[in-house]
């Protein structure tokens, strides 16, 4: 490179971004030779010191902690909701089906209700468990009971599972109407 | 990753407040200096917090091969586009910024009057700097403020490398040229 080859910009704005000057010896040997790009090296000089002073960060002084606030009291509202429609998934098939089993009963008579669908089951209940008769025999009482839970158990299922049924079935029929 | 970064991720990840807060007060400087150079003074308290609520609810997805840093500077980046192109501000002025004519950057030559009001030639630098195209600001900020290196800043601003490295020595040229051509050479070369 000879004296009368100024320095491009890019070669003034590497030299002044490097950290090993020396190796760009031959860049400052034309710097401290020629005028016009000494001028340009200084321009961009003071321009680099400006972009690299540190500008006030205008945030509220308790920036952090608000913003911490704001994340721990959405958080404690998303659990919330969480909860809620966790309740509202299970509360409403439960309740419908204990209702379902109150009209039931009402209408059919007690005694009714218990010898036909609660003995219909414990006598399922009781062939399943006839095999292990020994033992069917000497826990007899708790048999009848646990086929009354059982028999109870399955009934709320299956009325919790006709509300998620409706539900399925709504919904086939919006897609069916969005067809039409 | 460093440690503390990693103490911190798994502290917010546990549910700790405090750890949100000291991780805000580490990185809230990084996201000012992008908001800043990119949205409109009167949003920057707004915008700096959404950007940490975008923090907050993805730090559990943050893939710990990459600087916390990087990462939390690319929502800073992303979320200042998304509020400039709801608002349609024309953000990426490459050609305005780039191609601007001698004639039209001399049509904004300042007056008498204008250059005794910015006598400290820092201050007329500074203005110049909050003039640049949106992108060019803002690399400036993350290389000059942030001490980020080239890659680190395309990481932000999905940028290669390359042309992270290009766009910054334009925009200081950008910068001189306009300098030089409203104020004396003399007053800027001191
Ligand atoms: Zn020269």
């Amino acid at each position: 490179m000879s004296v009368n080859d100024h320095l491009s910009d890019e070669q003034i704005q590497l030299y002044l971004d490097s950290t090993a000057k020396s190796d760009s010896s031959e860049i400052q040997v034309h710097l401290d030779s020629c005028e016009s790009c000494r001028k340009t090296y200084l321009q961009y000089q003071l321009l680099t010191r400006v972009a690299s002073q540190p500008i006030s960060i205008n945030l509220s002084p308790d920036f952090a902690t608000c913003v911490a606030a704001v994340v721990s009291s959405s958080s404690v509202a998303d659990e919330q909701e969480t909860l809620q429609s966790q309740i509202s998934n299970w509360l409403v098939p439960l309740v419908a089906s204990l209702g379902a089993i109150l009209v039931w009963a009402y209408f059919a008579g007690w005694n009714h209700f218990w010898n036909t669908a609660l003995s219909g089951f414990l006598r399922g209940y009781h062939s399943v468990t006839e095999p292990l008769s020994g033992l069917s025999e000497s826990f007899s009482f708790v048999g009848d009971s646990t086929g009354l839970i059982l028999a109870a158990g399955l009934l709320i299922l299956f009325f919790g599972s006709m509300d998620k049924i409706i539900r399925t079935l709504s919904k086939a029929r919006h897609i069916n109407i969005s067809f039409i | 990753m460093n440690d503390v970064d990693s103490k911190l991720i798994s502290g917010v990840l546990g549910g700790s407040q405090s750890a949100f807060q000291q991780l805000v007060e580490k990185h809230q400087r990084l996201v000012y200096h992008i908001v800043c150079k990119m949205v409109p003074e009167a949003e920057h308290e707004d915008i700096c917090q959404d950007v940490f609520l975008k923090v907050y609810r993805n730090l559990s997805g943050f893939q710990q091969q990459s600087k916390l840093s990087t990462w939390i500077g690319r929502i800073a980046y992303n979320t200042s586009l998304n509020y400039l192109e709801k608002k349609k501000v024309v953000l990426y002025d490459d050609i305005a910024g780039d191609g601007q004519s001698v004639d039209s950057v001399a049509a904004v030559q300042s007056s008498p009057e204008e250059r005794t009001l910015v006598s400290d030639i820092g201050a007329r630098v500074r203005q110049e700097i909050d003039n640049l195209p949106v992108k060019y600001g803002t690399i400036l900020a993350l290389y000059h403020l942030e001490d980020m290196k080239y890659d680190e800043i395309g990481t932000i601003m999905q940028l290669p490398a390359g042309t992270v490295k290009s766009y910054l020595f334009r925009a200081r040229k950008m910068l001189k040229d306009k300098l030089l051509l409203k104020y004396n050479i003399e007053d800027i070369c001191l």
